[in-house]
């Protein structure tokens, strides 16, 4: 990791943040396909806002702003998040929709709730914890990169050794469970590997805008490719890039990193959409005139 | 006239069978083939606290065309989900090729409805007719050669030899339901499970893919059930059927179960409830065919 941090051209502190950024946009971006594929992009959205209470009551147990158990603190409410939408829906019979919308909103509610409480309390130690809001890349330092590498790099190892699994169920859950894998195994899979994408995510870009570093490099890397094989990939190299890019852009800018690396990722995924070579807006436009002239010259050939 | 059949339909089943009833074929076996491809016992599913299937028990014989047919609501998916372990049973029981489904997984092969795939999905064709190798090869061996082999089959037997690099979702409903039909051939499986195979087909693709289970079936050994919604290829083309409507209407071979006052009754059952269907199957005529013209046919 040294040797990539002094390889990139830039300070110590800024390389450390780019690098970290990097990390995390890629585990963001080769994780979410699994979820986001199968509809599920709006349920990530609401485990990170379901995040933030976490990371609050966290700090109020510690007393401190540390990252490991904030990071843990975050993880357990965006598991009780997904219990909580999982549970409306099937005890409580809600919608998908109706689950997500209350659960976003009641565990932001209370996250909002606490964040101020603490925000009154006086404790010099609270200042920053509202980075959790809009997210904050800068003052990453090496130890967060490992965290971050470690425990996506076990996510992304997951991924590979069971991808032919989770491609299968992912794509036709019926078949999968026929063959003898039950769904809620899956469902139980990528909500986990969500819930790393989006706590490791969420420092950097923020529990109200998380759902577009999941959404954007997919949907950007769907434009590209027909295969899932190549999509985590380009998805993940895509988070990467706007992570990284856009933390650097950012700090610079003295702007919050979420907004800088939304923005980012988001216009790549319109470039892709509007440019890529087979299944691009563009492409496709032009492939269906050529058809039609083509069509129109044998009419008129006759 | 009692055309709701039960438990009756057991003890009738014996006797045609060894009369060589069911496609005027002898099975040589002698009491293997007595065992039932899928069996449901006493079934009954329900969702969310409303009955949709109840007191259902029928049998598919071994090495027929089966159809599950019914109008909508009528629980066809519903039967079949609950055979393969897809819903849970509030009471009943299930047997399939004569035992538990984790006992036989590789030799059922299932091709749900098509919207219960995941829609633009980035996969290829020949990644999908492989999937049918999973059951066999596990979720991380790689394929070997006769895993290709079966493959290489199956893409040929369903006519999809030039489709193979292309991405599912630019195919038409057609060609994706050759691609689905080729993963269940490729699993190479005694039972073959399809959920309204032919919806969002034409007419002529529909042709050649029953021709293509019907030759499947002839050797006695497969047997294919699917769910249909079209009573008159079902009349024309299929060995056996059960009728549903919440419960089985009817169960055996094809002209003993299409018959005006079944299907009266299970589409009038659910006229009582509903608006208008599409069309009225009781009024249409199915001509009752011999059976023994059925098996010229067959290849």
């Amino acid at each position: 990791m040294n040797t990539a941090i002094a390889l990139l051209p830039l300070p110590y502190p800024e390389a450390i943040v780019a690098m970290g950024s990097a990390v995390l946009g890629f585990v963001a971006g080769a994780l979410a396909p699994f979820a986001v594929l199968r509809g599920r992009a709006m349920f990530g959205d609401a485990m990170s806002h379901g995040t933030l209470p976490g990371v609050v009551l966290a700090f109020l147990v510690v007393g401190m702003k540390d990252q490991g158990m904030l990071l843990a603190g975050a993880a357990l409410f965006a598991i009780a998040a997904a219990a909580l939408m999982i549970g409306l829906e099937r005890a409580g019979r809600t919608a998908p929709d109706a689950a997500i919308g209350v659960t976003l909103s009641a565990t932001f509610a209370l996250g909002i709730v606490l964040l101020t409480r603490v925000g009154h309390s006086g404790n010099p130690e609270q200042s920053g914890l509202d980075a959790y809001l809009f997210g904050q890349a800068a003052g990453m330092v090496a130890r967060d990169v490992w965290i971050a590498l470690l425990l996506g790099g076990f996510a992304l190892l997951a991924v590979v050794v069971f991808f032919r699994l989770l491609r299968s169920a992912t794509f036709d859950p019926q078949f999968s469970a026929v063959a003898g894998v039950p769904t809620w195994t899956i469902d139980a899979a990528s909500t986990a590997l969500l819930v790393i994408a989006v706590v490791l995510g969420v420092r950097t870009v923020g529990a109200i805008l998380m759902v577009a570093l999941l959404v954007a490099p997919c949907v950007a890397a769907r434009a590209l490719t027909k295969r899932l094989a190549t999509l985590v990939p380009i998805s993940g190299l895509i988070g990467a890039f706007s992570g990284g890019a856009g933390a650097v852009l950012a700090g610079r800018a003295e702007l919050p990193t979420g907004p800088v690396v939304v923005l980012l990722v988001t216009g790549l995924a319109t470039a892709a959409l509007l440019f890529a070579p087979r299944r691009g807006v563009l492409s496709r436009a032009w492939r269906r005139r050529t058809a039609r002239l083509s069509h129109a010259e044998a009419w008129h050939g006759n | 006239m009692n055309i709701r059949q039960s438990s009756s339909t057991f003890s009738q089943r014996g006797p045609e069978r060894t009369e060589g009833h069911i496609r005027g074929v002898e099975c040589p076996e002698g009491g293997l083939h007595d065992t039932p491809a899928l069996r449901w016992d006493g079934v009954e599913v329900s969702y969310g606290g409303k009955p949709a299937l109840y007191d259902v028990s029928f049998e598919i014989p071994t090495g027929t065309l089966s159809a599950i047919v019914g109008p909508n609501g009528a629980g066809k998916s519903t039967a079949v989900k609950a055979a393969l372990g897809l819903v849970p049973l509030n009471r009943g029981s299930v047997r399939v090729l004569g035992g538990q489904l984790r006992e036989h997984r590789s030799r059922v092969a299932y091709v749900p409805q098509q919207d219960l795939v995941t829609k633009d999905f980035p996969i290829t064709a020949i990644q999908v007719v492989e999937m049918g190798r999973y059951p066999h090869r596990g979720w991380f061996r790689r394929l070997t050669k006769a895993d290709d082999a079966a493959v290489a089959e199956a893409v040929r037997r369903t006519g999809i030899t030039d489709l193979v690099n292309e991405p599912l979702d630019e195919l038409s409903g057609g060609q994706r339901q050759r691609v689905f039909l080729a993963r269940a051939l490729a699993q190479r499986a005694d039972l073959l499970v399809l959920d309204e195979p032919f919806t969002a087909v034409d007419a002529r693709t529909e042709a050649a893919l029953t021709d293509l289970l019907a030759e499947l079936c002839a050797d006695g050994e497969h047997t294919v059930i699917a769910v249909h919604h079209d009573l008159r290829t079902v009349a024309e083309r299929f060995d056996h059927a059960a009728l549903l409507s919440g419960t089985v209407v009817a169960a055996g071979p094809v002209h003993e179960v299409l018959t005006a006052a079944a299907l009266e009754q299970a589409y009038g059952l659910v006229l009582a409830a509903r608006e208008k269907p599409r069309e009225d199957p009781s009024t249409r005529e199915y001509p009752a065919r011999d059976q023994s013209e059925r098996v010229t046919s067959a290849p």
